[in-house]
């Protein structure tokens, strides 16, 4: 018989067939928010809560945000700290950190708004390959690895390599707790990834307005000095059918009744009409919150890959 | 309820009276000579909608 500790503090070693590893990583997510145990008691459930979440308002906690497919993978991994002693024992002393550098495809408007979340602290949960989600937990919510994120690009190509329009994502993984032994996988291969969406957002925005008779611009802000994205077009008719709301006072509680939105043609907008006797009784100066319909509302009507932002206006 | 591309709110003007539809919305149809025509109709559609006509009750012999 052995004298040994290790029975409390060792696991066995053996391993299921078939048992999961990471596979090439096709996409991340940015998940600041969690999925609960009821949202994953099945792959679908859990593949159905990822597509909500990714459908919910930027200014919502639970809000995830894919990033578009890899293009390319390298190992940036922090090596192990190793130490040797002066009779040839040679062991590791720290555990180097996960990193990675990934490439993407991205326009420049595409970078500037990737490049709002450089060196914030967030939750990534990675998808690979192999139709795997991996991410880790905090009691029994799922959650994303915490880590840091770093775009670059838009730099001039030197036509030596695909360089036009790539941009680069360091990802730097802040805790190897969470990233190897706390690590959880849950397979969707049989889903498609593609029903997780990245929106855009588009700017709401006063062009005019006759007492209480408002007409609002929907642009989608970008890099073309000259004009900003009218959404008009590819979507008006289907956004006029849909419900704004609008309040005033304290966080914007007070109800203002809409009577009537429509698309202006002329103005290439939308004209929103306020109920006339409760907009006469505000006072000079009220600021109006018009709130249009959410971004799961929009994919409901076919209005695909936008979310409208609320727009304040002074009466 | 939409109409001719405007999105009437259904619900704020079930109990308005025509005139006060009329007053409100008409600038939706400026220069149009039939814009009352179109007002008064609209006005029809959303009483329509929010007070549909009762069914029947029916009797079982």
């Amino acid at each position: 018989m052995s004298l040994s500790l290790c029975a409390a503090s060792v696991a066995n070693v053996g391993g299921l067939a078939c048992d999961k590893a990471r596979g090439v990583v096709k996409n991340l997510a940015i998940d600041n928010g969690k999925v609960a145990s009821a949202d994953y008691a099945s792959e679908i459930a859990f593949f159905n809560r990822l597509v909500a979440k990714s459908l919910l308002s930027k200014s919502d906690g639970e809000k995830l945000f894919i990033l578009k497919e890899t293009q390319d993978v390298a190992d940036a991994s922090e090596t192990n700290k190793e130490g040797s002693l002066g009779l040839g024992f040679k062991t590791v002393l720290l555990e180097g950190k996960p990193a990675y550098k990934i490439k993407l495809f991205a326009g420049a408007d595409e970078l500037k708004r990737l490049r709002t979340f450089n060196n914030q602290t967030i939750r990534i949960r990675e998808y690979d390959a192999n139709g795997v989600w991996w991410g880790t937990k905090s009691g029994s919510d799922s959650i994303g690895f915490q880590a840091k994120l770093f775009f670059t690009g838009n730099k001039v190509a030197t036509g030596q390599n695909v360089e036009e329009g790539v941009v680069e994502c360091t990802i730097s993984i802040l805790s190897t707790t969470e990233y190897f032994d706390n690590a959880y996988w849950v397979d969707t291969s049989g889903n498609n990834i593609s029903d997780i969406k990245g929106l855009m957002d588009v700017t709401l925005a006063e062009i005019s307005h006759s007492s209480n008779v408002w007409q609002i611009s929907m642009k989608i802000p970008g890099s073309n000095l000259i004009e900003d994205y009218n959404i008009y077009d590819d979507y008006m008719d289907a956004i006029d059918a849909l419900s704004f709301t609008a309040g005033t006072g304290t966080n914007y509680g007070t109800s203002l009744a809409i009577t009537s939105v429509a698309k202006n043609a002329t103005l290439k907008g939308l004209t929103v009409t306020f109920d006339s006797t409760a907009y006469a009784a505000l006072a000079a100066s009220t600021v109006i919150k018009l709130t249009p319909p959410t971004p799961a509302v929009l994919d409901a009507a076919d209005i695909t890959g936008i979310e409208l932002l609320p727009v304040l206006l002074t009466k | 309820m939409k109409y001719e591309g405007i999105n009437f709110n259904s619900a704020h003007y079930a109990s308005k009276s025509e005139k006060e539809f009329i007053d409100h919305e008409k600038h939706h149809f400026e220069g149009d000579v039939n814009a009352v025509k179109k007002l008064k109709e609209a006005y029809a559609l959303i009483q329509k909608e929010a007070k549909p006509g009762k069914k029947k009750a029916s009797v079982s012999e």
